[in-house]
C-alpha cells in the first residue's frame, strides 16, 4: 500500500515535471505577438530584400500582399512595381514591431518566384527606366501616380496611373505560379513594364506571348500584349502595352513549375465597387467611469479590444470623432478601429476593426464625415464603398511626402484649419543612438501644409527633429510639440501664425530656409517637465473644462501629463509657461480632442521612452466643477515680474507673504550634442558654455535664484501680483507657488515659462 | 606639487559650481578637536576606531553647522537611524532628540519656507565610542530619505581652515614618502594611513622599460619632466658633477641590459588609427594631454614625452599592466586586450616627439651603484641601493623640529643639503603646520577620510562628476573627437554619461563598489558604454568601505532576502510590457532592452547583488531629484502612482513589489 501510494506520488511528480517542461518549452517557443498579429492581406511599409545576394531597400513605400503558405508579393509604390515574390518567413523589425531602432522588415528571397531590380516600374517616354526624379531613390515617379488600393475580401487591386492611363491591377498565386491580372485604360502611348529578372537570360516564343529564362522562370500573357527580353540586359523581360483609345484587359502568368498558363481573368472593375468583410466581428468591452474626487478631472477609461479574433495589437496612436457617439481610432501597427458606446452610459463599448494594414499611422483626421489617416508613406482617405462598415477603399488622398529607411520616419499627427487645410509634422532621420542625423531630404523635420483637394504639398516650417505632434488654432495658429536632441537643447512648444513659415532649430532639417533665423518657442520645457513632447489642443468656444476657452494645452507624451500652457503676447508672436493640470492617464498623452459634450479625449501608447504606465489608453477627461482648480489660469509678464491668476479667490496672508513664491531662472545651449544642460544667466560660465558645444551637458545644472521684491495681492482677490529683483529675458523661468484659496484648499505649482528678448 | 595640480582642478571646478554643498563639522573630546569639512552630516565609527585621525578613539562629539537650502516652501519630517545621542536644531528651534538607538520615527511635519535655514547636529557617540549616524527627511510628496548634500552649505568655511590645512600637510607627508627616510620607531598605530606603506616604482629590469637619454634627463630635472612628480630633485643644479653623477647612475640601473633599442618601429597607419580612437574611448584625456600637446596645462599629466621615455615592447607591457613594477601606481589597469595595448601604444609612439637621441656621457655603473646607495634610491624604490646607517633623523625626533627652519621642508635658502622636493610654498604650510599636530595622527586614519583622498588622488573626479561639479572629462573630452572621425558608428550610440558619485556609497553595497573598483565584475553594467571603469586593485577594499562610511553605513552586503512570490508576480507585470515598461530599456538577465533609444539602464540581473532597498525607493520616487536630467521616467506624482488599477495605486507599494521582482532575477 505504502508503495503503490509511493508510486502514485512519483506518477505525480513526473507528470507535473513534465507539464511544467512543457510550458517552459511553450514559453520559450512562443511567437512574439507580432508574428501572430493578422495583419490583414495588404500590409504598408519600408521593406528590405536580398538582390544580387546583398541587402537591398526593397520598397521605402511598399505595399506586402499576403498570397497565403507564406508567399508574399510586393510592390512598390513609388517606383510602381512589382518587386518581387518571395516565400518563406519574415524577418522581423522596425520599432512598432520588435522595438528595434534601426532594422527594417526583411523579405526572405531565398527561393523568389521572381524579382525586379531597383528602377521605375515602367519605363519613361524615351523607353528608360532609370530613376529619373528629383530626389533618386524617393518621391513619385513623374509620368506616374499611385492612388491607392481596393479591398475585396482578401483580394487587393491596386490602382495608379502611369502616362495618363489609369491601371487597376490584381494577382493570384496557384501554388508555385503567379497571375498579375491589369485592366489598363485609354493609353495615349505605348506602355513598358518591367516583368522580372532573371540569374540568365530570357527568350520569347515567337509571337512573344511566352517567355522562358535560362533559370527556369516561365512567362506567358494574354493576346493584345507582347514581351521581349530587355535587348540591353536580356536578363530582364520587358512587356509592352500599347497605347490604344479602349481600356484593355491583360494577364501575366509567372511559374517556375512547368510552363506557365493563363488564367480566367477575374473581373477587376468589380473588384473595385466593395466586397465582403474580413473582420466582421463586433467586439465589446466595459468601460470604466471614475468614482475618484480626488481632483477636478476625472478620467474615465475604455477598455481597448486587445482581445480579439486576430490578435491585433492596439496602441492608440491618433483618433477623431464621427459622431457625439462613435469614434474612428488608428493604432501604431496599422489598424483603423471604430468605437460607438461614447454617448451612452459607458457600461459597454462596441469596436470594429475597419482597416488594417496601414504604414505606422500617427494622425487620424474626420473631415464631414470622412476619414483621412496619415501614415508614413501617404495621408490615405478611407471609404467604406458597399456601407458594410469595414473599409473597401484606401484611397491617396496626397502621397508627396518624400521618406528614407530611417527608423525615425515618423508623420505625427493629422490637424485641419478653418479652410479645411491639412496639417502634419516629420520628424528628422535621427541615428540610432539619438543623436545626429542620417540621410536629410527635403521633408524631414517640416509642418507640411495640404490643400483641401489633397493635391498640393507646401513646407510652412522647417527645422523640428521629433515634433511628437502639432495643433491648429482657431486662427489657423500651428503648434508643434519637440523633443530634445542634436540642436533642440530640450523640449520645446513651437508658434507659428497662419501664412507664415518658421524655422524650428535643428539645422541639418532647415531646407528652403536657408537664411531664417531661429524662431523662438513659445516656452522651452525642461527635461523635469517634458522629455517627448506630442500634441497640442485649444479649448473651444464654450467648453466646461475649467480653463478658459481659448486656452493651450500641451500633452506630454515623455511624462503622460497635460499641461495648460499660460499664454503672453510676445508682440505678434507668443510666448509663456506651462503648468500641470491635475489630470490622471493611464498610458502617455499623444493626441487628444475635446468632444462635443466638453469633454476632452486623449488616447496614448508606448513606443519610445515614456513613463506611461500601460502599453496604451483611450481615455476621457471630465471636469467635476465642484472639486477646486488648483492651477493658475492666466499669467501677464511686467517690467518687474508676473501676474498670476487663479480661478478662484485667494487667502490674502500667503497671497502677500514673498514666501510663498520661489523662482529661479536658467538657460540652455543650442548645439550639435544631443539636448543641454542648465546654465546660469546671472553667472555664466563661458567655459562650460564653449564646452557644451562639442561636448554632451545634460547633466549640467547650475540655476539662478531669482529674488522677490515683493508680492501683492490685486482687487480681483484672484490675481498676485510677483515683482523680482529684475525680470530679463530667461529660455526658463520657474516659479513655485504654495498658496491657499479662501476654502482653505492648498494650491502648490511649479510654472516653467520662457521670458523672450525684447 | 600634485596637490597643487588637485587644488588647481578642484578651484576651476568650484568656480563653475560656486554651491558646493558641505557642512562644517566640529569634532572634539576632553582634550582633543578637529575640525572638518563633510558633504553629509553622516557618521559610522567602531569602537576603539577614532573618529577623525586627529582625535583619539573613544567617547567624542560632533556638531555639524551649516545651513538647510531648500528650493521651495516644504512642510518637512525629520528622522535619523543610529545610536548615540543626537540633537537637531533648525533656526535655533530643536527639532528632534534621540538618545540610544534611534528609532526613526518621524517628527511632525515643520513648515519651512524656501531659503537658507541655519542648521546644527549636535551628536554625541556612544560610551564605547562607536558611532553612527544618517538623518533624514521626508514629506508628503517625497518618500522618507537621507537628506541628500546638495541641501546644505558651509556658513563659514573658513572655521576648518587651519584643520584642513594641517589634514593637507599630512596627506603630503604621507605622499612624498618622508616616512621612508625619516623612519619610525615604532609601529604607526591601530590605522594607519594607507599610503605611507606605498612606495616608488621598481627599478629592476628599468634597462628593458626606458630609453638611457630620457633616464638621464630624468635624474637630472624631474620636476621638469612630470610636473607633478614625487620624485625629489638629487642631483639639483649646483651640484658640479651632476651630468656625469647622471650618466653613472643611469650605467647602474640600465646595466643589466644592453639598452641599445633599434628605433621605434613604424606602425601601420590603420594600427596608429586604432590607437587614436581607444585613447579617445578611455577617456585617456580626462588625467593626461594629447601626446601631441609639448605645453603643459598645469592640470593633466603630459604624454609628449612618451616616445622620448618607453621602448615600444616597454610602454605595450605598461598598459596592458602598469602596476607590474609600481603597484602603487596612479595609472589604473584598463585591461586592455593585446590588440588595444599595442594600438593604443602605436598611437603613442607616433604622436608623441620622437625620442630624444642627444647622447650622454659614458658612465661608470660602479660609481653609479655607490651614488645610489648614498642617494638612497633603495629607501623609496625597494631592491635598489641605500644605506641605512646613513638615513636621516627619526620621525620621532623631526616632530620636536621647527620644519620651516630647515630640512626639506624648509625654503630652499635653510634646507642645506636635503633632497629638494616638489613642493609649493602653500605646501610647506601645510605640512608645516601638520608637524605641530604631531604624529599620532598617521596612525588614526578612516576609510572615510581615505576615500576623500583618493578620489582627488586618483582622480576619479576626470570621470566622474560628483557633487554637482563636472568631471574632467566633461570638460576635455571633445579633445581627442577628431580622433574618432574615422568611426561614424559612434555617433549611432545611446547616451555615453558615467554613473556620478555622489551617491555611490548609499546606491551600492560596499561589496558591489569593491567589485567594481578591484575590477571583479565578470559583467560590465554599463556594456554600451565607450568607456570603461579601470581596476585600482589593491585600493579597493579600502575605498569600497570609505564610500560606504561617507553615508553613514558600515561596511555592507547583500543578505538573504525573503521573497514574497504575490509581490514578485506583481512587480513582474509592472516592469514588463503589461506594466511601467521597464525593460523598454532594461535588459533582463539575457533578454535584451525590447526599444532602447537614446539611453539604456542597467541589467535587472544584477540589482540584486549591486543596489541598496533604501536608495531604490528614493530612485524610483523622484530620479530626477537624485539626478537632474535623467530619462529615467517618473512614475507617480507624490504617492499615487500612475497605474491606479494595481495596488489601490499606492505607488510605494507597487515599487516594493518591482524591488520583490528584480530580488526574484538570477544572474545566471
Amino acid at each position: 500500500m505504502l508503495d503503490r501510494s509511493k508510486h502514485f506520488r512519483n506518477l505525480v511528480m513526473m507528470l507535473r515535471i513534465l507539464i511544467f517542461t512543457m510550458i517552459v518549452i511553450h514559453g520559450i517557443h512562443a511567437k512574439p505577438w507580432y508574428e501572430l498579429m493578422q495583419i490583414g492581406p495588404a500590409w504598408s511599409n519600408t521593406f528590405e530584400d536580398t538582390y544580387e545576394s546583398k541587402p537591398r531597400i526593397a520598397a521605402l513605400k511598399g505595399v506586402l500582399l499576403d498570397l497565403g503558405e507564406n508567399h508574399r508579393l510586393l510592390f512598390d509604390t513609388e517606383t510602381l512595381r512589382m518587386v518581387g515574390l518571395y516565400q518563406g518567413p519574415i524577418r522581423w523589425g522596425g520599432t512598432p514591431w520588435t522595438g528595434s531602432h534601426g532594422e527594417l522588415v526583411g523579405m526572405s528571397s531565398q527561393r523568389p518566384l521572381f524579382i525586379t531590380p531597383t528602377q521605375a516600374g515602367w519605363a519613361n517616354t524615351n523607353g528608360s527606366f532609370d530613376d529619373v526624379r528629383p530626389h533618386a531613390g524617393h518621391g513619385n515617379l513623374p509620368y506616374g501616380r499611385y492612388l491607392g488600393h481596393y479591398r475585396h475580401g482578401e483580394k487587393i487591386v491596386f490602382n495608379y496611373e502611369i502616362h495618363g492611363a489609369n491601371v487597376l491591377e490584381t494577382s493570384a498565386r496557384n501554388d508555385e505560379s503567379l497571375a498579375r491580372s491589369f485592366h489598363i485604360g485609354p493609353r495615349p502611348q505605348d506602355l513598358i513594364l518591367i516583368l522580372a529578372e532573371s540569374s540568365g537570360n530570357f527568350t520569347t516564343n515567337d509571337d512573344r506571348t511566352k517567355a522562358k529564362s535560362s533559370d527556369g522562370l516561365n512567362l506567358a500573357c494574354s493576346a493584345g500584349v507582347l514581351m521581349a527580353a530587355d535587348p540591353k540586359r536580356p536578363t530582364r523581360l520587358l512587356a509592352k502595352i500599347p497605347k490604344g483609345d479602349a481600356a484593355i484587359d491583360c494577364q501575366f502568368v509567372y511559374s517556375r513549375k512547368g510552363n506557365a498558363e493563363l488564367t480566367e481573368k477575374p473581373d477587376i472593375v468589380a473588384l473595385t465597387q466593395g466586397g465582403p468583410a474580413i473582420y466582421p466581428t463586433i467586439i465589446e468591452t466595459p468601460g470604466t467611469l471614475s468614482t475618484s474626487a480626488d481632483s477636478c478631472y476625472a478620467t474615465d477609461s475604455l477598455s481597448l479590444p486587445q482581445e480579439n479574433p486576430w490578435k491585433a495589437f492596439l496602441r492608440v496612436s491618433a483618433f477623431d470623432f464621427l459622431d457625439a457617439d462613435t469614434a474612428v481610432i488608428s493604432t501604431w501597427n496599422g489598424d483603423v478601429w471604430k468605437v460607438k458606446g461614447l454617448a451612452g452610459n459607458w457600461k459597454t463599448h462596441q469596436w470594429q476593426r475597419i482597416a488594417s494594414g496601414l504604414f505606422e499611422p500617427l494622425g487620424l483626421k474626420v473631415v464631414a464625415g470622412k476619414i483621412y489617416v496619415n501614415g508614413r508613406d501617404q495621408i490615405s482617405e478611407l471609404i467604406d464603398l458597399n456601407g458594410d462598415g469595414e473599409i473597401d477603399h484606401y484611397k491617396v488622398f496626397n502621397r508627396d511626402v518624400l521618406i528614407t529607411q530611417n527608423f525615425h520616419e515618423f508623420a505625427f499627427d493629422l490637424e485641419t484649419d478653418a479652410l479645411g487645410n491639412f496639417y502634419f509634422a516629420k520628424s528628422a532621420p535621427v541615428l540610432t543612438g539619438g543623436g545626429g542625423f542620417d540621410k536629410i531630404l527635403p521633408h524631414h523635420g517640416i509642418v507640411a501644409k495640404i490643400p483641401p483637394d489633397g493635391n498640393g504639398f507646401e513646407i510652412v516650417a522647417t527645422g523640428l527633429r521629433a515634433p511628437g505632434g502639432i495643433g491648429i488654432g482657431p486662427n489657423g495658429e500651428i503648434t508643434t510639440g519637440e523633443n530634445e536632441g542634436t540642436w533642440q537643447p530640450v523640449c520645446k512648444i513651437n508658434y507659428l501664425k497662419a501664412g507664415e513659415t518658421a524655422f524650428f532649430g535643428t539645422e541639418e532639417a532647415r531646407g528652403m530656409l536657408k537664411d531664417a533665423p531661429l524662431t523662438e518657442p513659445i516656452c522651452y520645457l525642461p527635461k523635469v517637465v517634458d522629455n517627448s513632447g506630442s500634441s497640442q489642443v485649444w479649448v473651444p468656444e464654450k467648453s466646461s473644462f475649467g480653463i478658459p476657452s481659448g486656452t493651450l494645452l500641451h500633452l506630454s507624451y515623455g511624462k503622460s501629463t497635460i499641461y495648460q500652457v499660460l499664454t503672453v503676447q510676445d508682440g505678434d508672436s507668443l510666448q509663456g509657461g506651462v503648468v500641470r493640470l491635475p489630470i490622471s492617464l493611464a498610458s502617455s498623452a499623444m493626441r487628444a480632442r475635446f468632444h462635443p459634450d466638453g469633454s476632452l479625449y486623449v488616447c496614448g501608447f508606448r513606443g519610445w521612452q515614456t513613463n506611461a504606465a500601460t502599453e496604451s489608453a483611450f481615455q476621457r477627461v471630465r471636469y467635476l466643477p465642484e472639486q477646486p482648480l488648483t492651477v493658475p489660469v492666466a499669467m501677464k509678464y511686467t517690467e518687474s515680474g508676473v501676474i498670476l491668476t487663479f480661478p478662484k479667490p485667494l487667502d490674502a496672508e500667503l497671497a502677500n507673504d514673498k514666501t510663498s513664491f520661489t523662482a529661479s531662472r536658467w538657460k540652455y545651449i543650442r548645439s550639435t550634442q544631443y539636448g543641454s544642460g542648465e546654465f546660469s544667466i546671472d553667472r555664466p560660465d563661458r567655459s562650460a558654455e564653449r564646452q557644451a558645444l562639442v561636448e554632451s551637458s545634460i547633466e549640467h545644472s547650475v540655476h539662478d535664484s531669482v529674488s522677490i521684491r515683493s508680492v501683492k495681492l490685486l482687487e480681483d482677490g484672484m490675481s498676485v501680483a510677483i515683482e523680482f529683483s529684475n525680470m530679463i529675458p530667461a529660455m526658463t523661468l520657474k516659479l513655485s507657488y504654495d498658496l491657499e484659496d479662501t476654502q482653505q484648499t492648498v494650491l502648490q505649482g511649479e510654472i516653467y515659462a520662457t521670458v523672450h528678448e525684447k | 606639487m600634485k596637490n597643487r595640480w588637485l587644488l588647481a582642478i578642484a578651484s576651476i571646478w568650484l568656480a563653475a559650481h560656486p554651491a558646493r554643498a558641505d557642512l562644517v563639522a566640529h569634532f572634539q573630546n576632553k582634550t582633543q578637536a578637529d575640525v572638518r569639512i563633510d558633504r553629509l552630516p553622516a557618521l559610522i565609527v567602531a569602537a576603539g576606531q577614532s573618529p577623525t585621525p586627529f582625535l583619539d578613539a573613544g567617547p567624542f562629539q560632533v556638531a555639524w553647522r551649516g545651513k538647510l537650502v531648500l528650493p521651495k516652501r516644504l512642510r518637512l519630517m525629520f528622522s535619523c537611524e543610529g545610536g548615540g545621542m543626537l540633537e537637531l536644531k533648525i533656526n535655533d528651534e530643536v527639532v528632534l532628540t534621540q538618545s540610544g538607538v534611534f528609532d526613526g520615527k518621524p517628527t511632525k511635519p515643520l513648515r519651512l519656507n524656501p531659503g537658507e535655514h541655519k542648521i546644527e547636529i549636535s551628536y554625541s557617540s556612544r560610551d564605547d565610542g562607536s558611532a553612527e549616524l544618517r538623518l533624514l527627511w521626508e514629506e508628503a510628496g517625497m518618500v522618507r530619505q537621507v537628506i541628500p548634500a546638495k541641501s546644505f552649505i558651509v556658513s563659514d568655511p573658513a572655521e576648518a581652515t587651519p584643520h584642513e590645512q594641517s589634514r593637507r600637510g599630512r596627506q603630503l607627508f604621507a605622499q612624498h614618502q618622508c616616512g621612508k627616510c625619516h623612519t619610525a620607531s615604532d609601529a604607526f598605530g591601530k590605522s594607519p594611513m594607507p599610503e605611507l606603506f606605498e612606495f616608488a616604482p621598481i627599478l629592476q629590469g628599468l634597462g628593458e622599460r626606458v630609453r638611457a637619454e630620457w633616464l638621464h634627463q630624468w635624474l637630472l630635472d624631474p620636476h621638469g619632466l612630470r610636473p607633478d612628480t614625487q620624485m625629489p630633485a638629487l642631483l639639483p643644479e649646483d651640484r658640479p658633477t651632476r651630468v656625469q653623477d647622471a650618466s653613472d647612475l643611469v650605467a647602474h640601473f640600465l646595466q643589466a641590459v644592453k639598452n641599445e633599442e633599434t628605433p621605434p618601429a613604424v606602425a601601420d597607419a590603420k594600427l596608429i588609427q586604432n590607437g587614436g580612437l581607444v585613447f579617445h574611448e578611455l577617456g585617456c584625456v580626462a588625467c593626461h594631454q594629447r601626446p601631441e600637446e609639448t605645453q603643459h596645462d598645469g592640470q593633466r599629466i603630459p604624454l609628449h614625452q612618451t616616445a622620448a621615455k618607453f621602448l615600444p615592447q616597454a610602454l605595450i607591457a605598461y598598459l596592458e599592466q602598469p602596476e607590474r613594477h609600481h603597484p602603487f601606481t596612479q595609472m589604473p589597469n584598463f585591461n586592455l586586450t593585446a590588440e588595444e595595448a599595442q594600438s593604443l601604444a602605436a598611437y603613442l609612439l607616433s604622436a608623441s616627439a620622437e625620442p630624444t637621441i642627444k647622447p650622454i656621457p659614458p658612465g661608470d655603473a660602479a660609481r653609479g651603484a655607490v651614488l645610489a646607495q648614498s642617494l638612497q634610491c633603495g629607501v623609496c624604490h625597494p631592491g635598489s641601493p641605500m644605506s641605512p646607517a646613513d638615513l636621516p633623523a627619526k620621525m620621532e625626533a623631526i616632530f620636536q623640529k621647527d620644519w620651516s627652519a630647515g630640512g626639506c621642508v624648509a625654503p630652499p635658502a635653510q634646507r642645506g643639503k636635503s633632497p629638494v622636493l616638489n613642493l609649493t610654498d602653500d605646501d610647506r604650510a601645510a605640512l608645516v603646520k601638520f608637524s605641530q599636530a604631531g604624529k599620532a595622527s598617521l596612525g588614526r586614519d578612516q576609510p572615510a577620510e581615505y576615500v576623500r583622498r583618493q578620489v582627488q588622488e586618483r582622480r576619479c573626479i576626470g570621470c566622474h562628476d560628483d557633487s554637482g561639479m563636472a568631471s574632467g572629462l566633461d570638460r576635455w573630452h571633445s579633445e581627442s573627437d577628431d580622433l574618432t572621425a574615422h568611426d561614424g558608428n559612434l555617433k549611432k550610440r545611446v547616451l555615453q554619461t558615467r554613473p556620478a558619485l555622489d551617491f555611490t556609497g548609499e546606491i551600492l553595497y560596499t561589496s558591489a563598489i569593491e567589485s567594481i573598483i578591484a575590477g571583479k565584475n565578470q559583467v560590465r553594467p554599463r556594456p554600451w558604454l565607450g568607456m570603461r571603469m579601470p581596476v585600482f586593485r589593491y585600493a579597493a577594499p579600502l575605498l569600497a568601505e570609505g564610500f560606504s562610511n561617507n553615508h553613514g553605513l558600515a561596511k555592507n552586503r547583500p543578505e538573504a532576502f525573503t521573497l514574497d512570490q504575490e509581490k514578485v508576480s506583481i512587480g513582474d507585470a509592472l516592469a514588463n510590457s503589461k506594466g511601467f515598461g521597464c525593460n523598454t530599456c532594461h535588459a533582463v538577465g539575457e533578454l535584451p532592452p525590447t526599444a532602447a533609444f537614446e539611453v539604456q539602464g542597467v541589467n535587472f540581473n544584477l540589482t540584486k547583488e549591486r543596489i541598496r532597498e533604501p536608495f531604490y525607493h528614493r530612485w524610483m520616487d523622484d530620479p530626477q531629484n537624485v539626478r537632474p536630467g535623467t530619462k529615467m521616467p517618473r512614475y507617480a506624482v507624490g504617492n499615487q502612482s500612475q497605474r491606479t488599477d494595481v495596488l489601490s495605486g499606492d505607488a510605494r507599494a507597487q515599487y516594493d513589489a518591482i524591488w520583490h521582482y528584480l530580488n526574484s532575477i538570477a544572474r545566471e
